[in-house]
């Protein structure tokens, strides 16, 4: 039995002579928080489009909770819940409505749960879904994603369009339904905050590919953000895991990938003095790694 | 699934709803309209031409995943777990369900207001066979699923609704040109799928804009300000959709027969009963019932002038049948006359048979162009037929003539010995009357007679001895009809147009129409009028068009019924009441004058004289289709067909 929830080799997409995704190999475990990081067009939603059966890739394999998306999407379904960008349901239908239509249309359908769901999430029962605020409408959407006790929730970008409050507390909702649910969760999103409040498992994603992909903690625990300062400000520090360097004169500010103290005796070699090791936030770690690289070799010469 | 079909179900019942509201309007428009007046009065027809679109393309353009896609629920949906066939199942099934509830809700409303009406709904067409029904039940289908695929499939609304509107072009051409044209040039008439556009009247039109309006207007304000399916998008897949739909509404418009039990008025099944030449049969149509907006789809039979024997010749519909002179054979036409609904500029066609009357064989006749108002002529033997300016040769297998005659040429007599064909034309203004040899002479042929100058009309009595001209000098009134003798010129004119025309067998006398709805009856052999009736022979009644002569040249039928004319002015002697029809008989020369038979008809919707049988007795078809024998001695009626639906065992043989 496989510990990983999705899994996928080489998986690719492309769209006419536009790869947007590109050979990724996702491996989410089972019970984790995954949050898939990216910029806008990286790739997320074609991703998650693939991994729910929707589109087919051009090359590679995916396997999610040992189903095959493709073959056998309505198994998969019944297992995993899915809330897409912008979720836009009924309108039409009043939120006991929807209940009962998500209680028809799903075999594993909580009722109890769905209305314990709709109770804490403080969803009015007799409301139409269209009379919902964007917030409320989020709530809803993931009320008939849990309701079913789903092994696995894919979400692509839940909190798109919501304005800071609603979003933090929609998150928030998030985090505590499936603290008690331990369910597998999957989300892209393009806000790291989000990211790093909710995910234990980080990737991201940059022009269809993978570029990184590890539980968060060790991710913040290897980039390091290293400041130094060098007796020449023509001394030029050479490193394949150096992700930017920032300072034009001999101060600079280095980002570093798996730090480690190999590479603090190379900035020692180099004459570097007052060294002054940091923990990087999310965010300067996703900056880091989506930055263009010609940005990146432009202050790495600087 | 059940959650699909509510939902879909919920989806659809605001347009549905306000698609039966606007029917019911128009319903009422037309129930407080009063009655149907005549066969142009079809807003029942327009009515449903109109919803049909709109009413289509919700089912085939919005509620398909087009529209899902437009409100951008097709994520959402997609997350069910159910198959794609689960959820396009559902669509369909629930469009189609809501389409036969909102019809069956109609007809039910259309039945309350006019059960007459309502018969308008299903529009008789000619008997399906199940291939034919089959084929149109196949391409119906075809054509909406590719439609509902089209159109929801596309990425974009307009990209959908403009690969909609080719495919639907695409295919209305494609199913035109196959089901109206192609089929039936190969297969006849029976894989043949006619369509038929109601006409509409001024109320009709009226009508059908107010309802339209009103369709448009409240199921926009509706779908604009509520919350229902509020999306504007849905109106472009919509239009996409009826356009699409345009394609299936022909199909839809077929009706097949209703062939169930007739009314109370339909109490016989006999129509327009004719005898044979030598009176041994007769033939005549069934009308199972009428149908105000259509002709009746009919079948031909045959019987024995006593009622035995009967056998029905010809299970397809006919257009009309006609008996050769060897009274072994019928002629029988099918054209697609009513058929005006072609996409394509067409020719129109026709499909034409003989049948042996003892034993039901059928013989295909070539394929001829339409020839409107027009019975075929046959030579003495029956060796040729000549239709329009078409010439078949019937013996020993029917071959088409290629013997072109002059242009706008009318055959109009046969040499005793079919061994020439006399046509008339226009030749330097003047009515000619020419002469060629069969089969092969000369298409200009030889000039016979010349019509007097601005004769328009020209006969030829059967044994072509004689010719009748006429001439329409300033009104129909002043018209003149000019007899004249092919062999030795001599003529003589009868005031009044030659109307009506009876040559007896022998061509001794010959009766015509003349002025003031008189009738002369002319010696041939002396060439004089001998006698005139007028309507105080006839104790005030005028007398209609038929006059038959009996087998032996003895006697004559004539009818007359009684009518109340308005002569006030600008009414035109319009007929305001009409009487029952009665018959009468004289002898050859006029003398004997006597009525026989009195009928309760007062319209000649039923009324048909067959003509004499060989015993020397009068073949009548009367009201409520009932064929009848009267004794011309006695007067005494004797039912021949009364029972009101054709027995049990006498299905057709005939094969086409």
């Amino acid at each position: 039995m496989s510990e990983l929830a999705i899994e996928t080799s080489g998986l690719t997409r492309r769209f006419g002579s536009l790869v947007a995704v590109d050979s990724v190999d996702l491996q989410v475990p089972k019970g984790a928080v995954y949050g898939y990081l990216g910029l806008n067009g990286a790739g997320k939603t074609t991703t998650i489009q693939m991994l729910m059966g929707f589109i087919q890739p051009t090359a590679g394999e995916m396997s999610v909770l040992g189903f095959d998306p493709l073959r056998q999407d309505v198994a998969l379904k019944r297992a995993a819940s899915y809330v897409p960008e912008r979720v836009q349901m009924y309108d039409w239908m009043r939120v006991r409505e929807m209940l009962w239509f998500g209680a028809n249309i799903h075999p594993f359908w909580d009722q109890e749960f769905a209305e314990h769901l709709r109770a804490r999430f403080e969803l009015p029962g007799d409301r139409r879904i269209g009379q919902l605020s964007r917030g409320m409408q989020g709530k809803m959407a993931l009320t008939m994603a849990l309701a079913p006790r789903p092994v696995l929730v894919i979400l692509d970008d839940p909190t798109a369009g919501l304005d800071a409050v609603v979003r933090r507390e929609f998150m928030e909702s998030i985090v505590g339904i499936l603290q008690e649910a331990g369910t597998t969760v999957f989300f892209s999103s393009h806000i790291i905050d989000d990211v790093e409040r909710v995910a234990d498992w980080v990737g991201i994603l940059h022009e269809g590919k993978l570029i990184v992909q590890k539980p968060l903690e060790e991710l913040k625990t290897s980039v390091k953000r290293v400041v130094a300062t060098f007796p020449d400000k023509a001394v030029v520090i050479e490193d394949g895991d150096i992700l930017q360097q920032e300072g034009e004169g001999r101060q600079r500010a280095i980002i570093w990938a798996d730090f480690d103290d190999g590479k603090l005796h190379k900035l020692q070699a180099a004459g570097a003095t007052d060294i002054k090791v940091e923990d990087c936030s999310l965010e300067d770690i996703f900056v880091a790694y989506v930055r263009p690289q010609a940005a990146v070799a432009e202050g790495r010469t600087a | 699934m059940k959650a699909l079909i509510y939902k879909e179900f919920r989806e659809l019942l605001a347009p549905a709803l306000v698609v039966v509201l606007v029917a019911s309007v128009l319903l009422l428009v037309e129930y407080l309209w009063g009655p149907l007046v005549d066969d142009q009065e079809r807003v029942l027809a327009g009515v449903f031409f109109m919803l049909g679109a709109p009413l289509l393309g919700l089912v085939a353009g919005s509620h398909t995943l087009a529209h899902e896609r437009g409100r951008r629920s097709e994520a959402f949906q997609g997350s069910f777990p159910v198959s794609r066939g689960a959820i396009w199942a559902a669509k369909l099934c629930t469009g189609l369900l809501m389409l036969a509830l909102v019809y069956l809700l109609l007809y039910t409303a259309a039945f309350a207001t006019e059960p007459e009406g309502a018969r308008a709904f299903s529009r008789p067409l000619p008997e399906l066979g199940t291939s034919r029904l089959l084929l149109h039940a196949a391409t119906t289908f075809l054509v909406f699923c590719l439609g509902f695929c089209l159109s929801g499939t596309r990425r974009n609304p307009f990209e959908a609704a403009g690969v909609g509107l080719l495919a639907a072009l695409l295919l209305f051409l494609f199913w035109m040109f196959l089901a109206a044209d192609v089929l039936p040039r190969f297969f006849g008439p029976q894989l043949g799928i006619f369509y038929n556009t109601p006409s509409f009247s001024t109320p009709a039109i009226l009508a059908t804009i107010l309802g339209l309006g009103l369709l448009v207007a409240s199921g926009y304000g509706y779908i604009a300000s509520l919350p229902l399916a509020y999306s504007k998008r849905l109106w472009r897949t919509t239009i996409a959709g009826a356009i699409l739909c345009l394609a299936i509404i022909p199909a839809f418009f077929v009706g097949v027969r209703c062939l169930g039990e007739p009314g109370p008025e339909d109490v016989g099944w006999g129509a327009c009963a004719e005898v044979s030449p030598d009176g041994e049969w007769v033939m005549f149509y069934d009308h199972r019932a009428f149908y105000r907006s259509y002709r009746p789809p009919r079948r031909l039979w045959r019987m024995r002038p006593d009622g035995s024997e009967l056998k029905c010749l010809a299970r397809q519909p006919v257009e009309f049948a006609v008996w050769l002179p060897d009274s072994k054979r019928v002629f029988v036409s099918w054209g697609d006359r009513d058929a005006d609904f072609h996409f394509l500029p067409r020719t129109y066609l026709q499909w034409d048979w003989l049948i042996d009357v003892a034993d039901g064989k059928t013989t295909s006749l070539p394929a001829l162009e339409y020839v409107e108002d027009e019975t075929p002529q046959f030579s003495p033997q029956g060796t040729y037929m000549s239709y329009g300016a078409s010439l078949v040769r019937l013996r020993p297998q029917p071959v088409l003539l290629e013997m072109q005659l002059p242009q706008k040429a009318t055959v109009v007599g046969w040499e005793e010995d079919e061994s020439g064909i006399y046509f008339s034309y226009s030749k330097n203004d003047r009515l000619t009357l020419a002469r060629t040899e069969l089969p092969s002479g000369s298409p200009l042929g030889r000039v016979v007679a010349q019509g007097p100058e601005e004769a328009e009309s020209v006969e030829l009595s059967p044994h072509a001895r004689w010719v009748v001209w006429g001439t329409r000098l300033t009104r129909p009134a002043n018209a003149v009809a000019t007899l004249e003798n092919l062999g030795s010129g001599a003529r003589l004119e009868v005031a009044g147009w030659p109307a009506g025309r009876a040559w007896s067998p022998d061509e001794q006398y010959v009766w015509m129409q003349t002025n003031g709805r008189r009738i002369a009856v002319v010696d041939l052999a002396h060439l004089r009028v001998i006698r005139e009736f007028g309507t105080s022979d006839f104790s005030g009644e005028e007398t209609l068009p038929w006059r038959h002569w009996s087998l032996d040249g003895k006697r004559v039928t004539l009818t007359t019924h009684k009518v109340v004319r308005d002569n006030t002015k600008y009414r035109r002697d319009e007929i305001t009441e009409w009487g029952p029809i009665h018959v009468w008989v004289t002898n050859a020369n006029g003398s004997g004058l006597r009525r026989i038979a009195e009928t309760a008809m007062t319209n000649f919707t039923d009324f048909y004289i067959g003509g004499w049988t060989a015993d020397g007795q009068i073949i009548v078809t009367v009201e409520k289709r009932k064929i009848i024998s009267i004794d011309p001695d006695t007067g005494v009626q004797t039912d021949i067909l009364t029972s009101s639906v054709p027995p049990e065992n006498s299905e057709a043989e005939g094969r086409y």
